[in-house]
Formats: C-alpha cells, sequence, structure tokens
C-alpha cells in the first residue's frame, strides 16, 4: 500500500469510526458548540386567517433556526440534505397530524440559502403516500422552494446495521443513508399508544419494514434509531398541536394552537419540551426517560438555557 | 429420528396453515358483510376511485401506525377503507367491524370528547369540518371529505351507510338503564379490559356525574354471574385493604363496601346480580347514586 492510499484508508475508517460513534448525520464538535443547543420561539398572539397562519410559521421557523446561530451552522455548500417532516397522513394542515408545510418550505429556503446543493424532503407515509403528500401541501411547498419531494419507493429499504440495544439491523430507506445532512421537523401531537409523537417517533418515517414491531417496545426501539440516525438538526413545529386522537387525529375539536416552533440539536431535550406542551411532564413518556438513560441527551431541557425569543 | 423430527415440523406446518386458512376463512364473512354496506347507487353521484382494501387486527398498523393498537385493543375484526369522489370532493369512508355492538361504543367512546358536535345518526354521531364518524350496531364508521361541499356528502354517505347498516340504531342497552340526574353528557365509556388497572374489573361501562365542581366516575362491571360478581367484589376489597382501608357498608346494602387509598382515592361497591358496581369519588349523598344504579339493575 502507498502512502497514498494508505492516508486515504486511514481517512475512511476515520470517518466510519467517527460516523458509528456520532450517527450518520450528527454535528461534529466544532459546529456542535458553536451556539445553543435550543431555542425556542413563540407568537404572543394567535393570528387568524390562512396567510396570517403561514406567515407565523415562516417567521417562527426562521427566529428559532436564527436563534441557534443560523442554518449555516448546520448546512455547508454542497451538502445534500433530507428534511424529514411527518406527512403520514392523509390530513389537511389544520388537522395538524402532518407538520405545517410553511414550516417545511421555510426550511427548505434555509438550507438552500447555506449553500445545499440538493435538499430533499420524504417520509414513508401511513396512509396512501400520494394523497398524503398533496393534501398536506407539503409536497407544493417543498416543491416550490426548491427541494426534491417525492413518495418512496418501497424497494429502496435495505436492511442496515444498527447495533441497537434491541434493534441490531432494520430496513432503513437507503436514499437517506446517502446524504449527508439530515434535518428532522416533526409536528407536536398526541399518540394514543405512547402519549405523544414528537422527534424521536417521527424518525420511523425513515424505516419501512413491520412498523409494528417498533410498538413492541417503543422506548427501546425508538431510542435505538434516534441513536443511529441522529439528525444534524431538529426542528418541532408546534403551531398547532395534536391534543387527542393521534396519530391519525382529524377532528378539529382535537386541535389546539402554541404558536410555537422549537429548534435544537439535542433529540431527548426538544422532545421533553415539546411534551409539555401537550401537559405532559417528560418523564410521563417512555422514550424520552429511555434517551435520557442513554446519555442521548437530557430530559431537563432547561439546563440548556434555551433561548426564548417572543415575536 | 430425522423422520419423525420430519413428519412432526410438517405436522407443525400443517396445522399452522390450517390454522392461518381458518382465520382467513373467519375474516371472509366480515369482509363480505362490510362490502355490502357501501350503498348502491352511491350517494351524491360518488365514484369509487378504487375497490375497497380491507384491514385485519394483523395488519391495521399498515393503514394507522400507532393508532391501531386501540382498535385491536377493543376487538376489530375487520377494516373496510374505500375511497370515493363526488364532484369536487374526495371522500375516505373507513367501516370498522367491532365484533359486537359493546366493543363498537368503546371504540366510538373512546374517541369523542364531550365538547363535540353531535348529530343524530346511528346510535349517536358527531361532525366537524370534512369528518364525520358515527357508531350503529357492530359498526364504527368514520368518514372524511376534502373539497367544496364535503360536509354534505358525507352526509349523505353516513345516512345511506347508516340504513344498509339497518339494525340498532341504539346505544347499549344498559346505559339507558343507569341514573340519568347529574350525568355528564356523552362522557359514557366502554372498557374491555383492565379498567382502572384491574384485569379482574373488566369489561366495564364507565359514566362521569357530577355534583357541583365534583366528578365521580361510575363503573358497572359485567361479571359472568353472580359469584363471580362478588368474586370481584372480593378481590376489590382485598386490594383496598392491601394498599389502603376497606370496610363493610351494610347502609348501602349486604357486602357492600367502602374503602379508599392514596392513589385511588375513595370507592364505594356494591354487587347486584351479576354485576359488580363501584363509584370513584364519591360526592357527598353519592351513596344515592349507587342505590339508584343497584335498584335499576337485574
Amino acid at each position: 500500500m502507498n502512502d497514498g492510499s494508505r492516508r486515504d484508508f486511514l481517512k475512511t475508517c476515520a470517518m466510519i469510526g467517527a460516523a458509528m460513534k456520532l450517527g450518520p448525520f450528527a454535528l461534529d464538535a466544532d459546529a456542535a458548540d458553536a451556539g445553543p443547543a435550543l431555542c425556542i420561539a413563540h407568537y404572543k398572539t394567535s393570528p387568524q386567517g390562512t396567510d396570517a397562519i403561514a406567515e407565523e410559521a415562516r417567521r417562527l421557523t426562521q427566529e428559532a433556526v436564527n436563534g441557534l446561530g443560523g442554518m449555516s451552522r448546520f448546512i455547508s455548500k454542497g451538502d445534500v440534505v433530507w428534511i424529514k417532516p411527518n406527512i403520514g397522513w392523509n390530513r389537511k394542515p389544520e388537522q395538524a397530524a402532518t407538520t405545517n408545510p410553511d414550516v417545511v418550505a421555510t426550511l427548505v429556503s434555509l438550507c438552500k440559502q447555506a449553500g445545499a446543493k440538493r435538499v430533499i424532503v420524504s417520509d414513508n407515509s401511513c396512509n396512501s403516500a400520494v394523497a398524503s403528500f398533496a393534501r398536506s401541501g407539503i409536497q407544493q411547498a417543498a416543491q416550490g422552494a426548491g427541494a426534491e419531494c417525492f413518495v418512496m419507493d418501497e424497494n429502496r429499504f435495505r436492511k442496515t446495521s444498527m447495533n441497537g440495544k434491541v434493534m441490531p439491523a432494520w430496513e432503513l430507506y437507503g436514499d437517506v443513508l446517502g446524504v449527508n445532512k439530515f434535518i428532522n421537523v416533526p409536528i407536536v401531537k398526541n399518540h394514543s399508544l405512547c402519549k405523544a409523537t414528537l422527534g424521536m417517533k417521527n424518525l420511523m418515517g425513515v424505516a419501512g419494514g413491520e412498523r409494528n414491531r417498533f410498538h413492541q417496545d417503543l422506548s427501546n426501539t425508538l431510542v435505538d434509531l434516534a441513536t443511529f440516525i441522529r439528525p444534524t438538526l431538529v426542528v418541532m413545529d408546534a403551531v398547532r398541536v395534536l391534543t387527542a386522537n393521534g396519530p391519525t387525529g382529524g377532528n378539529l375539536a382535537d386541535v389546539q394552537r402554541r404558536d410555537t416552533v422549537a429548534a435544537g440539536t439535542d433529540q431527548v431535550a426538544i422532545d421533553a419540551f415539546g411534551a409539555t406542551l401537550l401537559g405532559l411532564k417528560p418523564h410521563d413518556i417512555g422514550y424520552i426517560v429511555e434517551g435520557s438513560a442513554r446519555k442521548l441527551g437530557t430530559m431537563a431541557f432547561e439546563s440548556l438555557m434555551p433561548r426564548r425569543v417572543e415575536i | 429420528m430425522k423422520l419423525c423430527s420430519f413428519t412432526f415440523l410438517s405436522i407443525i406446518v400443517l396445522v399452522l396453515s390450517t390454522f392461518g386458512k381458518a382465520q382467513s376463512i373467519a375474516q371472509e364473512p366480515s369482509r363480505q358483510e362490510i362490502l355490502k354496506l357501501i350503498p348502491e347507487p352511491l350517494p351524491a353521484g360518488a365514484v369509487a376511485q378504487a375497490v375497497a382494501s380491507f384491514y385485519g387486527p394483523d395488519n391495521l398498523y399498515q393503514y394507522m401506525d400507532g393508532g391501531a393498537d386501540i382498535f385491536v385493543l377493543y376487538g376489530v375484526r375487520t377494516l373496510l377503507h374505500q375511497e370515493f369522489r363526488a364532484k369536487e370532493v374526495d371522500v375516505t369512508v373507513d367501516i370498522f367491524d367491532m365484533g359486537s355492538s359493546d366493543t363498537a361504543f368503546g371504540m366510538y367512546a373512546a374517541e369523542r370528547a364531550p365538547n363535540y358536535h353531535f348529530i343524530t345518526i346511528g346510535a349517536e354521531g358527531y361532525q366537524d369540518a370534512g369528518v364525520l364518524n358515527f357508531l350503529q350496531d357492530r359498526y364504527y364508521a368514520k368518514l372524511s371529505g376534502f373539497g367544496a361541499g364535503a360536509d354534505a356528502v358525507l352526509d349523505a354517505f353516513a345516512r345511506s351507510l347508516s340504513a344498509r347498516i339497518g339494525t340498532k340504531p341504539v346505544l347499549p342497552a344498559l346505559l339507558a338503564r343507569l341514573p340519568s340526574e347529574n350525568r355528564k353528557p356523552h362522557s359514557e365509556q366502554y372498557m374491555p379490559k383492565d379498567p382502572l388497572g384491574h384485569p379482574f374489573l373488566g369489561p366495564a361501562f364507565v359514566v362521569a356525574y357530577t355534583s357541583g365542581d365534583q366528578e365521580s366516575k361510575l363503573f358497572v362491571t359485567l361479571a359472568r354471574d353472580e359469584a363471580d360478581a362478588q368474586q370481584r367484589l372480593k378481590q376489590l376489597a382485598e386490594h383496598f385493604s392491601k394498599t389502603g382501608q376497606c370496610q363493610a357498608a351494610p347502609e348501602l346494602g349486604q357486602g357492600a363496601i367502602r374503602a379508599s387509598n392514596s392513589f385511588e382515592g375513595n370507592v364505594v361497591a356494591q354487587t347486584k346480580g351479576h354485576y359488580l358496581v363501584l363509584l370513584m369519588n364519591p360526592a357527598t349523598g353519592g351513596e344515592r347514586l349507587i342505590k339508584e344504579t343497584t335498584g335499576d339493575l337485574d
């Protein structure tokens, strides 16, 4: 082996080692320390009307990301970014079963401005994917902002070694593993099984196979997945939240406004914050407790001294 | 030895495949019956966008993800899912065969809230923008619509479905026999398993009653027979004796108890026939509620 190929070999080993330690998309140490771990942006009033709410969602998203130091802290020129909203259900935005499309579009724009070469928006829907992508408004909003937005191809899931506590391997979407940055964009919702679906639960959208098996031990399976994926950034949509009959929702009487978008790098902390928006305590949610126990992050989100932006 | 192992395995495979086939066959009548509920002709000039899809307890998660578990808990047999289009309106029809009118009520009630807009359809229903859900017989129908005029189309679909179901446009008969005074509207529930976390109390109907600012919960558990009801009362008394305190309450009736602990609060309980009746967090004078309840039960 000559010096050049030896250097390449060692570099590859280091990258694999780093990825295995940090997860595929985690920030490097410099970026992780370059700003706050959590920013919570909140509107003091609840605007009414479709256009006003759309503007609110855009502004909250910008302020939340800016509060962390801006998208350039996370995205560099030439990056290929996967944005993973909740597009699971054939629902309109106001039914709060899917991520607010204006939050998604704003993130696409911010990534583009930061120099991303490609931005992909997709999810493994539970309801009809074609209907869910359209009715949620996310497909139109994401494509309008310059993203590639497509329904996942069921043939492109591949068995991936995760070395999890309970999940040694699982079928994950192959294209996700080929990008270099991953932004998780959940919406805060009640969940009939695990009380709340937040960021770590939202990661199930990159998984295929018999996903009901996750539910046999959600606390451990979700933390295994979150430990493997380790998003670059989590942006939590709480403009509207679903307070009952989640995850499917449907009834507007179950939707409440929280007029909030949070952004952060600690998956456990941002989920702990999200739980409080549903009137829950972080330790009520099994996967938050497990994530904290495994030191994936901290349940005590206030200890991170979150930046708060009131608009 | 190898031949024995092969034979044994073959038998196992045969039994499993037969069982699987039996399960599939058992689902077939349910599918045939539920398919007949789709109106002909379709209301509002609707056209089916595809043939109906069916889901059972084993694969309902493919359609509903984590939302499936509660339906399985309530004993869902089959879901019929079909999409339609009526002029500018996209309609999704989901009809759940819950196996019995009690479990259908239980599932319907688990998803409703007292502040919903209730409508008179089937045994009961509620409607919101683009959503109409109703209960009738062993079926729980969930309809959603998108587009201008969706609510009127959903109403037409729902009434056609209700007419096709035909039978039992009433809530469970037991609920009508429970006291109506101070009853919290639309608070009734049915718990097939583990009411209050106690397996021996299932299944049970639950109703909330208010007295001023205080809310009490009345549980009527359905035992197999009188002996089973008394056994349940005995188990309840043992539980409270271990975790708090329990004493006889002869003023309520023979065998009645009054109990409390730090995490479940106060309870009075009594059997009547094959029912065990509990009143959690009884208000002052709440014993009257127990007496009225047991007075109307067989």
